[in-house]
Order: structure tokens, then C-alpha cells, then sequence
């Protein structure tokens, strides 16, 4: 053979060598911080510029607000744009709140009715140096307007007493006094009501612990409970 | 010259290859993992902090500091493992507290003037049986995993307060009952966060910093997935989920990493009788138990051993580990900040009653967009080789359910408003069903689901759950519905719901 077609072959098949072992800098066995091929991550969200419909949509901080400007701008102005991914109702409010975190500036939303927050209503977006917007979870759900007249509503005493006593009042420091509202939404949003949260110790049990109860504020109904979690036994 | 075919292959792969190359000549900061500040995050790791206010500790605790088994925390030897360290981030010099972190004896409402204050030489310096040592390590251990983690680069939720109770009351009385809880308030929105640790032993929890990071995890978990409930269900009163077995591996995955020991609690299982003495309460290194193989510790049986979030938790956090070794031996300066990046940011993902399912699916996407997916393998081996298969049976047939309502009585034998159902779970198919749970829903406004999901983990061909009556598992182990006082609830339709990560619904309607 040849001796310059002869080289000519060594140098493509060393280069067939290289090549193959540049590949497998793919494989998983790299050390983090080496360069290599970036792939883009993206939910897919291509709605675009859509009409806003909801001109009631109240978000807080509104729009132009200082801190942290870009991303909460721009995840504020994700969700008016895309009312089909959100279905915001008139009647809530949502109030993000920028966190930092590797993936992407996080926006995390609150919904409230009147200022009274909707227990497991949260929007999380994320917000990427691209200045990309994409859904990272989305517990919203367009429920109906919930009652939240006060005049109809029970006060701590008379929901214990709904229970024949069951439950009193815990008398831990923390707890003395404190009561509050969420809105309570069943999992399967049949039915979404004003709760009244307090912390009760269950008279007769063999647990001290208190559990943090919520009663429907109107009818006195146990809508959820949750005792702390033991850490050992 | 002439040209072969092969010459011509030959040319067209290494054009190819040199694109390819050339193509690989970008920066894994494209792929959003950008540098860390390795430096600093060394230092927060060997907590050589600095600042104005001075502190005397035995770290991470008087059994590890030493590696006297028998160690004890009035020996008065332990005064040679003292280190002389910084309490950075006080709000002011006279109080162990910042703007979030607030640390009490016993409740929040504790008088100042029972706290601990520094001594002449601007110093938290107590014996460590007094209960300021306590309070002291409480604030060393919460600001130094807050410090890390936000070097990491995730910031948290600081909007309510975290108070720290070291010695608190309330639950019980009795200074031998060791116990540490933390509550995230979820219902009352207007309730600062609480770390509540119990016992007043010879091996307390307030002496042990693993104590202390494992229940900030709990915190941190919540925080990264902005309350949408990982553990919904556990938090609604269930008494087993794969969400709460996964909150505990989270919690305890950012103790043992940091600390970079690979286990917890050598000291507090010191108060256990069935811990030998130097046992870890939990590791994710290997030991010769359960704890290495997912059917060991997620398979359901009438003894219900595996209806303990703490057995899955414990399981998975060796998954972890392995994941995080595997960086590690790739990069042994960096990778464990690294690991601890990737899967703390894999934790932010996950959504509302997580699983396992879900986590290996975010440590998938966040290893992609942290690292461009070049631990994907590691991550898929490290579920597979402890038993956790992705590829497992589809079912053709959904579970059967014989149910009947059961209405529940108070402890004084008063019948309740709420009410449960007694059941016998059946699993038709010829192979596993996997995270088999029982889901409570109102189809009507008069029930409200309160304990709305049980889950039983995986039910193996023909096994059967069978819960209340003269069962093997009590009516706790099922869900609980309730209606108004004072109303008619006759005819209030329901719906009970049988899901399984690989069988189809089962959904049978109910009526009371």
C-alpha cells in the first residue's frame, strides 16, 4: 500500500478512536464540571401572547413591583397570558413570592378568597436564565366563591360544643388563643367551605399531643385533623 | 489517488466525530448547573464560620466526638472534646435568635430572662448537661444547615419564624419520653414553625446535632416544594404513605451528608433498648438488615411491619447514598456538594403524595437540567439494584374491595360524626400491585373527607388487606369521612377508590 494512503488511514482510524472515546464522555461516569453537550429542558409551554380574558385577576405584588422584578414579572405575566393553563377565578387572589433555587428562579403563588388563603392552593413556576417560564406544579383548582359572610359563622365554643365536648381547647403557650380561618377544599373539590383552624386535645384519649383541627366555621363539621408526627416512637 | 468506499466512511465518521466533538465544547452551565462556590461551602461543612459571638460544643455529639460507645453526657472527660466554634447570623449578641431562627427552653412564649445569655467573654459556654448547651447547639445546628443549604444555592421560605423549643412541654410529662417534632402549621397560615425536642435523659436529643439537621430536612422539603404537601395525606391524619416515608428520606439524607458520615443518631438511640450500644438509629450505608431491598420494606403483610414510613424512608436514603458515592468517587473535592445539589433540587420537584415512582422521575429531570443527564445511569442502577424496578407489570384487573361503614366512637364510647369503613382488599392479578391505596372521595357536600387516603404499599398476588372488625389491622388503618352535626346525612353518596401504580381503578360507590 501506498505509504501516504497508509498514514492517511492510520490518521482516520485514530481519529474513529478519538471520536468514539468522545462520545462516551456521554456515559455516566464523567466527573461533574467537564464541558459537554448541553441539552435544553422545556416544559412546552407555547401559548404566546394570549388576550387576557380575566380583568379581574388580581395578583400581589402587582406588576412592576421592585424586588426581584424579572422573575416575578414575568411569571405574573405567564399566568395572564395563558388563562387556559390557570382558569384563575375573578374572585381569587394570588400573592407570589420569589425563591432561588438551581433549577430556576422559583415563583411560588398563594390563592386566596378575601385575603383568606385556600389551604393547598399554591401555583409554583419556575423562571430560567432564558427567562423561560415553565409550570412546576399547579394545585389550583376554579372552585366555586365560598360563603364567608361572619354573621353565619360559629364561634370555637359553640363548634365544641357541636361535639358534645369531645374536644377542648389545647392550653399549650403556643396555642392559648389562637385561632384561625383557611379555606378547606375536599380533594376531590366537591365541596370547598371557611374552616375554622384551632388546636384541640382530644378529651380521653391516650394522646397528649395537641391536633390541629379544622371545623367547618358554619356547621361545625370536622373537616381535617393532623397530629405531629412522633419522630421516634 | 484513489479513493475507497471505506475511505469514504472512514472520512464521513471522523467529520461527524469532529463536529460532535466540537458540539461537546460547551459548558455544563448551559445545562443550568452553575459553579458552585466550593470554598465557602468546605468551610460551612467543617463549620469554620466567624464572627462576633463564640460558642463551646462537643459536635456532632459526645459519642461521635469521642468514639467512646459508653460515653456519657455527665462524664466529665467529655470537657477535652470541646471546640471552640462561631455563632454567626445572631440578631444581637444577648439572645440566640435571628430573624427566622428563634431558640427556647420550653415554649415560645418563654421568658428572656431564662434563656441563655453569653458570659463575660461574649461566650455561649455551658456544661453539657445544662439545658443553655442545649440551646446553644440548637442554634449551631440550624443556622449551619440553613447556612449550607442556601450556599447551595436554594433559598427558603423565612416568612414565618422557626422556633426551636429544646426542652419543650406540652406533650407529655415524663423527662424519659425522647422525642423531637416538627410542625410546618399547615392549617394556620398566621403559626410560626415549630421544632419541639422532648427528653431530659443521660443521651438527650437537644445534646445531638443530627438531631437537629434531620428536622430541619422536614422543613427544608416543605419549603423547596412551597407547601403543596409531599405528604398531604400523612399530614391529613393517614397513618402511612409513600410521601411520609420519602419526607424522613430527605430529612435524613441531608443530616448524614453533610455530617458525611452515612448514619444518624449514634447518640439518641443510646435511650432505645433495642439499639445496641454505638448502633446508628439509621444509615444509608449498608448494614446486614432489611433496609437494602425495596420488597423487604415496602411488601405488604398482616404483621404491617411495613406500614412505618421510617423502613421505606430508611431504604431509600441508601438509594441516595449510592447516587451520591457514585459523584463522589467521580469527583472526590466536589461531588458531594454536588450530590446534595442535584438531589435537593430533585426534591423541590416533587409534587403533591409523592412516591418513590416520582423521585427517581425528579432525580431524572434534575440531574438533566443540573448536569445534563450524566448521572441518569447511576441514578436508574441505584433503584434497580435495591429492588425498585420502574418495568414492572401492567395489571389487567383492578383490585377488589368489600367494604361496609363503620361509624366511630370517642374514647368515652360516644358515637362521632365521623365515620370509616371496615374492608377486605383483594389483589386479583398474578403479580404485584405497587403503592396500593384506599382513597376516601365526596361526591356530595354533607361528607367531608378527613383522613382521605391510607396507602399499604405493595400487595403481592392474591394477598388480601384487611382492615377493622376482628382484622389484623385496626379501623386507624383506613379513611374517615365526616358529616355536619345536626344534619341529615341519610343517602350522602361516596365513593371509594382503589389505586395502584400498575392497575386500573378501582372505584365502588357508597352510600350512608
Amino acid at each position: 500500500m501506498n505509504p501516504k494512503i497508509k498514514r492517511i488511514k492510520i490518521f482516520w482510524g485514530m481519529m474513529i478512536v478519538f471520536c468514539v472515546l468522545s462520545l462516551s464522555f456521554f456515559s455516566d461516569s464523567r466527573a461533574i464540571g467537564i464541558p459537554l453537550k448541553a441539552k435544553r429542558v422545556f416544559d412546552g409551554l407555547t401559548g404566546g401572547l394570549i388576550t387576557k380574558t380575566n380583568l379581574e385577576l388580581f395578583i400581589d405584588p402587582p406588576l412592576q413591583t421592585a424586588v426581584n422584578f424579572d422573575a416575578l414579572q414575568l411569571a405574573n405575566q405567564f399566568i395572564i397570558d395563558n388563562p387556559g393553563l390557570f382558569s384563575i377565578k375573578s374572585y381569587h387572589q394570588l400573592k407570589g413570592e420569589t425563591y432561588e433555587n438551581p433549577l430556576g428562579t422559583r415563583v411560588n403563588y398563594q390563592v386566596f378568597q378575601n385575603g383568606t388563603p385556600i389551604l393547598g392552593f399554591t401555583i409554583q413556576l419556575t423562571v430560567g436564565v432564558d427567562h423561560q417560564v415553565s409550570i412546576v406544579s399547579n394545585e389550583y383548582h376554579p372552585i366555586e366563591r365560598v360563603e364567608m359572610d361572619e354573621r353565619y359563622f360559629l364561634s370555637v365554643n359553640e363548634i365544641l360544643e357541636e361535639h358534645n365536648q369531645r374536644f377542648k381547647l389545647s392550653v399549650a403557650d403556643e396555642d392559648e388563643g389562637r385561632e384561625s380561618h383557611i379555606i378547606i377544599v375536599g380533594p376531590s373539590y366537591a365541596k370547598a367551605e371557611m374552616g375554622t383552624v384551632v388546636s384541640v386535645i382530644e378529651v380521653g384519649s391516650k394522646q397528649k399531643a395537641p391536633i390541629e383541627a379544622v371545623f367547618s366555621s358554619k356547621s361545625g363539621q370536622l373537616l381535617a385533623r393532623r397530629v405531629a408526627k412522633s419522630e421516634f416512637h | 489517488m484513489r479513493f475507497t468506499v471505506f475511505d469514504m466512511i472512514v472520512r464521513l465518521v471522523g467529520v461527524l466525530s469532529f463536529l460532535t466533538l466540537m458540539s461537546c465544547g460547551r459548558l455544563v452551565t448551559e445545562c443550568g448547573g452553575t459553579p458552585l462556590n466550593i470554598s465557602h461551602l468546605t468551610q460551612i461543612q467543617r463549620a469554620a464560620f466567624t464572627s462576633n459571638t463564640k460558642a463551646s460544643l462537643v459536635i456532632p455529639n459526645p459519642l461521635d466526638a469521642t468514639g467512646n460507645i459508653g460515653i456519657q453526657s455527665m462524664d466529665s472527660s467529655l470537657i477535652n472534646a470541646l471546640s471552640d466554634l462561631f455563632l454567626p447570623n445572631l440578631s444581637a449578641g444577648s439572645r440566640l435568635e435571628n430573624n427566622f431562627l428563634k431558640v427556647r427552653i420550653n415554649s415560645i412564649n418563654d421568658s428572656p430572662e431564662i434563656l441563655a445569655t453569653p458570659n463575660s467573654n461574649g461566650q455561649y459556654a455551658f456544661p453539657i448537661t445544662d439545658i443553655h448547651y442545649g440551646e446553644t447547639m440548637a442554634y449551631h445546628s440550624m443556622n449551619a444547615i440553613q447556612t449550607y443549604v442556601e450556599a447551595l444555592g436554594f433559598q427558603t421560605n423565612k416568612a414565618r419564624p422557626l422556633f426551636v423549643m429544646v426542652n419543650a412541654t406540652g406533650s407529655t410529662n415524663n423527662p424519659e419520653e425522647v422525642n423531637a417534632f416538627y410542625s410546618h402549621n399547615y392549617f394556620d397560615t398566621t403559626a410560626p414553625r415549630t421544632l419541639k425536642i422532648y427528653g431530659d435523659t443521660a443521651f438527650s436529643p437537644r445534646q445531638d446535632r443530627d438531631i437537629y439537621w434531620h428536622e430541619f430536612g422536614h422543613y427544608l422539603l416543605e419549603s423547596l416544594t412551597s407547601d403543596r404537601g409531599v405528604d398531604f395525606a400523612g399530614d391529613s391524619g393517614s397513618i402511612f404513605s409513600e410521601g411520609a416515608a420519602i419526607h424522613e428520606c430527605i430529612a435524613d439524607y441531608g443530616a448524614e451528608s453533610l455530617s458525611g458520615r452515612g448514619y444518624l443518631g449514634r447518640w439518641i438511640a443510646r435511650n432505645f433498648s433495642e439499639f445496641t450500644a454505638g448502633s446508628p438509629l439509621r444509615s444509608a450505608e449498608d448494614k446486614n438488615d432489611d433496609f437494602n431491598n425495596f420488597s423487604k420494606v415496602a411488601t405488604f403483610d398482616s404483621t404491617k411491619k411495613n406500614l412505618n414510613r421510617y423502613r421505606i424512608g430508611e431504604w431509600c436514603t441508601r438509594v441516595l447514598w449510592d447516587i451520591r458515592r457514585q459523584i463522589v468517587q467521580e469527583n472526590s473535592n466536589e461531588g458531594r456538594f454536588y450530590a446534595d445539589r442535584m438531589i435537593f433540587a430533585a426534591a423541590s420537584l416533587l409534587k403533591r403524595d409523592t412516591s418513590v415512582t416520582s423521585l427517581k422521575s425528579a432525580l431524572l429531570q434534575a440531574d438533566e437540567q443540573l448536569n445534563c443527564g450524566i448521572h441518569s445511569h447511576s441514578v436508574k442502577n441505584a433503584f434497580e439494584s435495591r429492588g425498585f424496578s420502574s418495568d414492572i407489570p401492567a395489571l389487567a384487573l383492578p383490585l377488589k374491595l368489600k367494604a361496609s361503614i363503620v361509624w366511630l366512637r370517642d374514647e368515652r364510647g360516644q358515637l362521632t360524626r365521623e365515620f370509616s369503613v371496615s374492608f377486605i382488599l383483594t389483589n386479583p392479578n398474578s403479580d404485584r400491585a405497587r403503592n396500593v391505596r384506599l382513597i376516601l372521595e365526596s361526591t356530595d357536600a354533607r361528607i367531608s373527607p378527613v383522613v382521605y387516603q391510607q396507602s399499604y404499599g405493595d400487595l403481592g398476588s392474591g394477598k388480601t388487606v384487611s382492615v377493622g372488625g376482628n382484622s389484623s389491622l385496626p379501623i386507624d388503618y383506613s379513611v374517615v369521612g365526616s358529616v355536619a352535626p345536626n344534619q341529615n346525612y341519610q343517602g350522602a353518596p361516596f365513593n371509594l377508590r382503589i389505586k395502584s401504580e400498575n392497575a386500573p381503578d378501582a372505584i365502588i360507590p357508597g352510600v350512608l
